[in-house]
């Protein structure tokens, strides 16, 4: 039995598919798709999308740009459900982040990325292809840079996670940190490195779309544990009164 | 290939971030045993007058120069012990006032907020306190101001406190 590729990437995409609507269904069902609207925004674009760009397969002119238009599409999207990240782990703070702060960093963060992506990028490829790795590489850096920003002042402040956003961002961390791990590699070995990162892109991506639906199913059990008597809160005060 | 290595070490220390955060989380406050388990004491008082400059400049004056090198020392090393104290009761505080003004509303939720931003000043203090007060052990000549921490520590002890008044606040966790 020979190893086959493009069975491996049609039957993960198939199975992606099939994870992507158990998560939307999901988000639905529990209602959380009021909570994270961009999130299953995000969610219902990656469901479609895969079928719409297989219709549009035939006519190859036709499938590159819709492919192109839609990535574009997702990483905006994308963008947006780490805003929502944001706003979920900071609202309750007074570090509050508006959207023009959130787009500012990522600015800076996109410009420091696209140097980083275009010094990585292999040289010797064509230009319409360079420039469009340069730019994938970007996006991806902009979206770990803004992950793991956002990990690290909450380790610093030790801020408080629902488990729901940080699943979400557990699992986009992992994906993108895994497909950027990729790119170079592609980007180092050439053309012959195409079939390493197309495979190792969509095993990643299974892999955070699980992580999704655990972290969505495991949501309605944690509301039951965590309710605290209301005659403790005098406890609370104790160990406060101690340091006076 | 260098380039390939410069970005997989990167991505392994992202990783590295992300396991870190997947242990942080479930350490995460989960009950009140839990809190008071975490919270560590702090002697305001003795902590105060170890940051005291009249104090070490009195102990400058009365001691030789050798005794009050010594001495310094060990008071460098006990105001570390104390900034470490007071961060994770910072870190604590900006937990435990999250999760507050997350399930209340109105005047609570504001208290419990404004608290948080209290605790995460603090913990930023105590930050530049300890890059102070490694300069002081490297620099003996400069001083490392360590004041401030303690009166907002005591600011934020009190903060805390009014944002958990019973019978005000709904407190779930």
């Amino acid at each position: 039995m020979s190893f086959d590729p493009k069975f491996v990437l049609d039957f993960t995409w198939v199975l992606c598919t099939c994870l992507m609507t158990v998560a939307a269904g999901l988000l639905w069902r529990r209602g959380l798709h009021r909570q994270f609207p961009f999130f299953f925004a995000y969610v219902l674009l990656i469901l479609v999308r895969g079928p719409l760009l297989f219709l549009l397969r035939p006519d190859r002119t036709l499938y590159f740009y819709s492919y192109w238009i839609a990535e574009a599409v997702t990483v905006g999207l994308s963008l947006l459900v780490i805003y929502e990240i944001y706003r979920h782990v900071l609202n309750s703070t007074t570090l509050s982040i508006s959207r023009s702060t959130f787009f500012t960093l990522c600015v800076g963060l996109f410009a420091v990325a696209a140097a980083v992506a275009f010094l990585l990028e292999n040289a010797d490829r064509p230009a319409m292809l360079r420039a469009i790795f340069i730019l994938t590489g970007t996006v991806r850096l902009v979206q770990v840079g803004l992950l793991a920003l956002l990990l690290i002042a909450s380790m610093f402040f030790n801020f408080y996670w629902q488990s729901l956003p940080f699943g979400f961002a557990f699992g986009y961390g992992l994906y993108a940190t895994t497909e950027l791990v990729a790119s170079a590699f592609r980007s180092s070995l050439g053309p012959s490195g195409d079939t390493i990162f197309a495979l190792t892109k969509v095993l990643s991506y299974q892999v955070a779309v699980l992580v999704w639906i655990f972290f969505i199913y495991r949501h309605r059990e944690e509301h039951a544990l965590q309710t605290l008597p209301a005659e403790s809160m005098n406890e609370w005060l104790q160990p406060l009164r101690q340091v006076k | 290939m260098t380039a390939f290595l410069i970005l997989f070490v990167a991505a392994l220390v992202v990783l590295a971030i992300f396991a870190y955060a997947v242990r942080r989380h479930r350490a995460q406050l989960r009950s009140l045993d839990d809190f008071r388990a975490r919270w560590r004491k702090v002697d305001v008082e003795a902590f105060a007058n170890l940051v005291d400059p009249t104090e070490e400049r009195f102990l400058r004056e009365h001691l030789s120069p050798g005794e009050f090198r010594r001495l310094r020392r060990q008071r460098l090393h006990v105001a570390w012990e104390y900034l470490g104290r007071v961060s994770q009761n910072a870190r604590l505080m900006v937990q435990a006032g999250q999760i507050i003004s997350r399930h209340n509303t109105g005047d609570d939720a504001v208290r419990a907020r404004q608290h948080v931003a209290t605790a995460i000043r603090l913990r930023t203090l105590v930050l530049m306190a300890q890059c102070g007060l490694v300069a002081e052990m490297v620099l003996p000549w400069r001083s490392a101001p360590l004041e401030n921490v303690v009166s907002l520590y005591s600011d934020a002890a009190h903060s805390f406190d009014n944002v958990l008044d019973p019978g005000v606040a709904r407190l779930t966790m």
